[in-house]
């Protein structure tokens, strides 16, 4: 095998270190890193994560290991060059892996010397102004780590014999599932399972064809199942692509429900928003209001709130983000240094514009110098903060921060009292102030809600409600004229029933002047439906299984909540189940409907497929049918029906294939 | 009788709904050099890949030195030298890596012979394998093959598109194998010269039908070429069950006939006013015939009348 891989490497290194140039090209290119282009919206700030530079791992990685992958085997594939090569005494197996070895080697290589050469040099001081984090890699390592299986899969598709859209596409198709979970997950370990697990499944896919000389047919059971679950993927992602594209013809209806909000005047009405249409506006004494002037109300005409967290302890972060690892802070155009908010030793760090390089720390203790890390950091509530805002301020387990970074100072503006637990903070909305200007903030406890100067400067508390585990966060807003505050107190949307809404007016000292409460939109009850059957029956139960089992696992991973489905509260327990029942039941049709094709297929393989489509249904019923070989037939001379080709005798009659009959032209010698 | 070094029993391969190779009953024993005839697309070397496992049979089987071809295990290849037709070689190798390169994969190399086949077609070993002729090319891969002694050697079309000298060449040093006795050569080709220099044994295949399966001199001996001379306009001929082509022109009848009986003959010579000649067929004219679109064709001056 070390013969082979000194070929594959020898013969294929060329268009690696072209791709690995080309890439490295791309890549400098995407982090080309003008000062002056630091900004929000351009983002480069995040470097390795950054759109132009992440466009690069999602879209070239993907092309590079394509490309490799052709050019590998499509290369070899000449009839009689192929031929020469798989006759050598030497296994398929080893064939295979010294083709896959060198060649996967050869694409990491292609894309992570530049990856990690470009990340060496942004860890360099003076090449980007930007803290760096080696953990910004991740991103387009996945990627890399994702694409790898287009790799495979191109192998598998040059290999593979047949039709082009079965056993050829598909493979090329379901590996961009891999790519896809990398790109769209918020969450890091759902864009690893996608990745491993369509990477998996291409090198089995890819193996498995090559042991069986490009036939589905004969590839190991193994390997059957890994391309037929790899065909589920596949037309999985086309049904995604068909979805995408039947929304550009038909878009579906835009967002509809009530919402409680206040006017500028202070009442409190409830609109049915259709998009970004305020549909209807009614008083909580239900009359209706319209507006002057105009045709319908629109976002100008409510009062503003801020949101403060009643329960959430876990801050999901899009784990492609920089902004997992720091943020940069408001003001950075306007002076010679930019500010960045960094996560990990969670303080402030400056950095200058011109000389690109880190200067101070800023932290509850001041500054210090870019060498030295003082210590502790800033307690933050939540573990990642984003910082968006023109004002920010730091919520931490045990006070609240205000920074000043033009004046090189975060300022103490709350300590929490003994006993007392911090739930959230934010500025008071105000339609026009500039960043320099004064603004209050409002806060919460599990004790109370203060709505305090910037200095700290306490201007009124009031007591929270009863039950507040049932609500899920409280919106503070002001009129103007700093005469009037309200709160609105929504429910938990995991309570059945929801609990109500409730409103709270308060004077300008926080006493309580109005209360009320308003109920939840009422829901349509459940009924069964055609429609409701019909979306039962679509999703196959072994969708269902898998896709509950993944969330057990991830469950028992302590990575999110899980609740397994007989420890459902019922009714959702009894209609879960009945649904499950539905797919299961359109399964077994499938079964049926695949009598026809099984009818083709001998042995023990017609056990399996049985299986395989009572829990992919439809799916694993195309699945199979565009993957597998299906034996030609002929119209038998001794019984009228059709006859398989690879049979000596006919399936139904039993008779033999008829004889030639001689013409007399025949010369045959005995063997000597 | 000794085990056949090949054998396929009804070995039918089909592309689509198109049959290449039609109920296959083929035997090679041990120590013979077959060749392997057919028109182009006959089904020749779809043949030898099925017999070599790289091609999956629709039904049937074939059995090469003993083993189940779907089923050939690394060490059974070993034993099998197989030159597939157009003699690929990696242009980027030199000579030299392309014998290193396949010698890896045997246990049994011979670097004389490698060297000797090298020699023999004056093949410098530090060339680059691409810039070679197509005739050295033909003469490393010979080279490869015969390096591990084969014990069947399988070649398709080995000799297509080389010069005569190179033809020559290449037999030479294919001949080279058979100074053992139970070494067996199976190799299909369209220079029936070649194939009448060194072959003891032929099969024909027309349009993946097995034809003819015969020694080379059964197959001269049965294919016949007549003339017949006549004054008539028209001759009415008895019927002739091994007839393959019939010619015409004005007073004459060109039959090649296989299998011709002796009563066929006397049949023949015993037509009124006819003269019956006999001409002496080669391998090419008799494969051809064999071969070659049947039934009747004429030509005559008549029929160019109003031409110009």
């Amino acid at each position: 095998m070390k013969s082979l891989f000194w070929k594959e490497t020898r013969e294929n290194l060329k268009w690696a270190l072209l791709a690995a140039a080309g890439i490295t090209a791309a890549m400098f290119y995407a982090l080309r890193s003008n000062p002056n282009e630091f900004q929000y919206g351009q983002e480069t700030w995040q470097t390795l994560c950054s759109k132009p530079f992440l466009l690069i791992s999602s879209f070239g990685f993907p092309a590079v290991a394509l490309a490799l992958g052709f050019l590998q085997i499509l290369t070899e594939l000449r009839r009689d060059q192929w031929a020469f090569l798989v006759h050598r005494p030497v296994t398929r197996n080893a064939i295979f892996w010294g083709k896959a070895f060198p060649g996967a080697m050869l694409y990491l290589f292609a894309v992570l010397v530049p990856l990690f050469g470009v990340a060496w040099w942004v860890s360099l001081p003076g090449s980007v102004p930007a803290p760096f984090d080696w953990r910004l890699v991740n991103p387009p390592l996945w990627d890399a780590i994702a694409a790898l299986a287009f790799y495979f899969a191109a192998l598998q598709s040059g290999v593979m014999s047949g039709p082009w859209f079965g056993r050829r596409l598909l493979p090329l198709i379901a590996v961009c599932f891999g790519a896809i979970a990398v790109k769209n997950s918020y969450q890091f370990h759902a864009a690893v399972a996608g990745a491993l697990t369509i990477l998996t499944l291409s090198i089995f896919c890819a193996w498995a064809g090559f042991l069986s000389n490009g036939s589905f047919r004969n590839a190991p059971a193994w390997g059957k199942a890994a391309m037929a679950v790899l065909g589920l993927f596949g037309l999985s992602v086309l049904s995604g692509w068909w979805n995408a594209g039947w929304q550009l013809i038909s878009p579906p209806a835009p967002y509809s429900g009530e919402d409680l909000r206040i006017m500028k005047d202070g009442q409190p009405v409830m609109v049915t928003q259709q998009g970004q249409w305020m549909k209807k506006v009614v008083t909580l004494d239900n009359v209706e209001l319209h507006p002057e002037n105009k045709s319908a109300f629109s976002y100008e005409d409510f009062l503003q709130g801020t949101y403060l967290s009643l329960r959430f302890d876990r801050q999901f972060v899009q784990w492609r983000s920089a902004r997992t690892y720091f943020s940069p802070m408001n003001g950075n155009n306007s002076t010679p240094v930019l500010w960045y908010f960094v996560n990990g030793p969670s303080r402030f760090a400056r950095y200058g514009l011109l000389s690109r390089r880190f200067e101070v720390w800023l932290g509850p203790q001041g500054m210090a110098e870019a060498t030295s890390l003082p210590s502790p950091g800033f307690n933050l509530l939540r573990k990642n903060f984003y910082f968006y805002g023109a004002e920010t301020l730091l919520v931490c387990k045990d006070a609240i921060w205000c920074p000043k970074l033009n004046r090189n100072e975060v300022l103490k503006v709350y300590s929490l009292p003994e006993g007392e637990k911090l739930l959230g903070a934010g500025p008071i909305y105000e339609q026009t102030r500039s960043a320099d200007q004064r603004f209050d903030f409002a806060l919460d406890t599990d004790r109370n809600i203060q709505v305090r100067a910037d200095d700290g400067a306490l201007l009124f508390s009031t007591p929270q409600i009863p039950n507040l585990g049932n609500y899920e966060r409280v919106q503070v807003f002001r009129t103007e004229d700093r005469s009037r505050y309200f709160l609105i107190y929504q429910g938990r949307y995991d309570r059945n029933p929801r609990p109500p809404q409730i409103f709270l007016e308060l004077s300008a000292s926080g006493e309580v002047v109005q209360r009320r409460e308003v109920p939840p939109e009422p829901q349509e009850p459940w009924a069964w439906s055609l429609k409701v059957v019909w979306n039962a029956a679509m999703q196959p139960i072994g969708e269902s299984l898998w896709s509950h089992a993944l969330g057990g696992l991830y469950g028992a991973l302590g990575i999110q909540e899980w609740t397994p489905v007989w420890k459902f509260a019922e009714p959702a327990r009894a209609r879960t189940l009945q649904l499950w029942g539905i797919s299961l039941l359109f399964g077994a049709a499938c079964v049926g409907a695949g009598q026809i094709l099984f009818f083709r297929l001998g042995g023990r393989s017609r056990w399996g497929w049985t299986v395989f489509l009572i829990f992919f249904s439809y799916a694993g019923l195309l699945a199979l049918a565009l993957l597998h070989e299906w034996p030609r037939r002929k119209r038998c001379a001794g019984c009228g029906g059709k006859r398989s080709l690879e049979r000596a005798d006919c399936g139904q009659c039993g008779a033999p294939w008829p004889a030639r009959e001689p013409d007399g032209t025949e010369i045959f010698e005995a063997v000597r | 009788m000794a085990e056949p070094v090949i054998e396929t029993q009804g070995l039918t391969k089909f592309f689509g709904g198109r049959c290449v190779v039609d109920e296959l009953n083929l035997s090679i024993e041990r120590g013979s050099i077959f060749g392997f005839l057919g028109r182009n697309g006959a089904g020749k070397s779809t043949t030898i890949r099925l017999l070599l496992g790289l091609l999956e049979p629709t039904r049937g089987t074939s059995r090469v030195l003993g083993a189940d071809s779907r089923r050939l295990s690394p060490q059974d290849r070993a034993r099998i030298g197989y030159l597939p037709e157009g003699h690929h070689v990696y242009g980027w190798m030199s000579v030299e890596e392309c014998g290193r390169f396949q010698r890896s994969f045997y246990d049994n190399w011979s670097d004389d012979i490698f060297r000797a086949v090298l020699s023999h077609f004056r093949l410098d070993r530090k060339n680059k394998a691409g810039n070679l002729s197509r005739g050295q090319r033909a003469g490393l891969c010979l080279a490869m093959v015969l390096a591990p002694e084969p014990e069947l050697l399988i070649l398709d079309d080995p000799a297509l598109g080389l010069d005569p000298v190179a033809r020559r060449s290449l037999i030479q040093s294919m001949l080279f194998v058979t100074r053992k006795a139970d070494r067996t050569i199976l190799f299909s080709s369209h220079m029936l010269s070649d194939v009448e220099r060194v072959a003891d044994e032929i099969a024909v295949l027309d349009r993946g039908v097995l034809r003819a399966s015969c020694g080379l001199e059964t197959f001269r001996r049965q294919v016949r070429q007549i003339t017949l001379r006549h004054g008539s306009a028209t001759l009415e001929l008895p019927r002739l069950p091994g007839l393959l082509q019939t010619f015409r022109t004005e007073g004459e009848i060109s039959l090649t006939i296989a299998n011709m009986e002796a009563s066929d003959e006397e049949a023949l010579r015993a037509l009124p006013g006819v003269s019956f000649e006999e001409e002496p067929m080669g391998l090419e004219e008799a494969f051809i015939g064999y071969v070659g679109d049947r039934g009747e064709k004429s030509f005559f001056t008549n029929d160019l009348k109003g031409t110009r």
